[in-house]
């Protein structure tokens, strides 16, 4: 499983999972929700949007279990 | 013969008069180069107002305590299905918009303290680069902000000095200061003109400071420059508005009834969307880089006196440039709280809408999350079954959490940022 987190003010968040590595730059998504995830692995960081708030990039960090 | 020294006398009269006027700016002018220890500049203070949460649209949840009640009241009675009231209380007036609470703007007020090296040692010393009647004649300040804070100057609100205060509400501004003064600020007795008669009154009005101002989204400039015997020196207070980038946030609100039995039962839990300042982390402390460009007015004879225009001026320009904090790191956390524990990882509970869907439970004040832990723990409800909201499940490190486990594990109310 691989999970989209975003790190907002010092606090981790898991906004996103997948069962493959679907993520890539410019992507958007819905960065309100905190899933429960078990991330273990650091894979890589994409620049993504959130959907609430287009204007801004934010750096995100793709993890697998 | 006695025609020329009439004439003689009448010129040697004039140039007199007009030598000894106080319109002149000094007596002797020249440019000595670059001298950075002259003028000191601190921010003296960097205050942020309370947070100025805007609700964008108009609700349920903007109005008053009372205003609140009224209508829940009167919605109760217009809507007697359970259905159609609850969706009632949930829209907006006027709109189809959410309600939107917006944390990312900040009003900073900053004190800047200007100050010249006093040096009275080296008073009557050559060498020496201070007299009373020095003066900072000039003034650019500049306060940049790293690009790394996502953060950005939005507008000036106002600016004091000790001359007089602007409100502005603009991102620049230029504006002079004036007095209406009957009689010159730098004349003094002037002997020769009183044994001639002639009083040297000026009916003028004079600008005593002129200010520009202008803001970018990194960086805020001042600039001033003080007229005749106008010193510089002292505090300047600029009141301006600050923008974070936003991070989109969802809180909860709770809305209680009291029941037949006195207990107080949950009528909606409500979202609404929050825009908090989006930084990676959060720093204790945010520093912007301030520089001071001035122009520093040093008599080098002539000081004895009040008027100006017996001076021997020596020009010097310099720079100062420091770090300044601006923030720290309590004045931009959004004070949301959460209920969990903090004891070992910090958990905390989750409101679970579907798989992809599961929020944070966190509230806008202390109020709230207190009143729902409240009404969570109370010893009434059975202690063994899972907490439901509508058709939805609250969850705690993933799994449905029951009232008697809420009191087992101590959950508490817990700031969701923590400032220290």
């Amino acid at each position: 499983m691989y999970y989209l987190i975003v790190r907002n003010l010092g606090a981790p968040r898991c906004v996103d999972q997948s069962e493959d590595d679907v993520y890539e730059d410019g992507m958007a998504f819905d960065c309100t929700p905190h899933l429960e995830c078990s991330p273990k692995e650091f894979v890589k960081e994409v620049e993504i949007t959130c959907i609430e708030h287009p204007d801004d990039m934010i750096v995100a960090m793709v993890f697998r279990d | 013969m006695r025609k020329f020294n009439f004439l003689l006398a009448g010129s040697l009269m004039l140039f007199t008069i007009s030598a000894c006027t106080s319109v002149k700016r000094f007596k002797t002018v020249t440019y000595k180069g670059e001298d950075n220890s002259l003028v000191d500049v601190e921010l003296f203070n960097a205050r942020i107002s309370g947070e100025p949460a805007e609700l964008r649209e108009k609700n349920l949840w903007t109005l008053s305590a009372n205003a609140q009640s009224h209508l829940v009241q009167i919605l109760d009675r217009r809507y007697p299905d359970n259905e159609q009231f609850m969706g009632a209380m949930a829209g907006n007036f006027g709109t189809n918009q959410a309600p939107q609470l917006d944390l990312t703007r900040k009003d900073l007020r900053m004190v800047f303290t200007f100050s010249k090296s006093r040096d009275y040692s080296l008073l009557k010393d050559a060498s020496g680069r201070f007299s009373p009647a020095d003066r900072i004649e000039y003034l650019k300040l500049s306060l940049r902000i790293p690009e790394s804070y996502r953060l950005r100057f939005y507008e000036w609100n106002r600016y004091i000095t000790e001359y007089g205060e602007i409100d502005i509400a603009d991102v620049s501004f230029s504006r002079n200061l004036d007095l209406s003064v009957d009689g010159s600020p730098g004349s003094t007795d002037l002997g020769s003109e009183a044994s001639l008669g002639r009083s040297e009154k000026q009916i003028l009005s004079q600008r005593y400071l002129k200010l520009n101002g202008s803001i970018s989204d990194r960086r805020v400039v001042i600039e001033a420059e003080g007229t005749r015997e106008v010193d510089l020196t002292g505090n300047v207070t600029a009141d301006v508005s600050l923008l974070f980038d936003g991070f989109p946030e969802v809180v909860m609100v709770p809305v209680f009834a009291v029941a037949e039995d006195g207990n107080k039962e949950l009528s909606a839990l409500n979202f609404v969307d929050m825009l908090v300042p989006a930084m990676n982390d959060a720093p204790d402390t945010i520093y912007a880089d301030l520089e001071l460009n001035y122009i520093y007015r040093h008599v080098a004879s002539g000081w004895n006196t009040f008027a100006e225009w017996d001076d021997g001026v020596e020009y010097y320009q310099g720079r100062v440039h420091k770090k300044v904090p601006l923030f720290l790191k309590k004045d931009y956390l959004p004070a949301l709280f959460c209920i969990g524990t903090d004891k070992g990882a910090r958990d905390a509970l989750k409101f679970h809408l579907s798989p992809e869907k599961e929020y944070l439970l966190q509230f806008m004040d202390h109020h709230d999350a207190s009143s729902f832990l409240e009404w969570l723990s109370n010893p009434d409800r059975r202690q063994g079954d899972p907490v439901f909201i509508g058709n939805n499940k609250l969850l705690y490190k993933g799994a449905p959490i029951t009232p008697g486990e809420v009191l087992e594990k101590h959950l508490k109310v817990l700031p969701v940022y923590q400032a220290r």
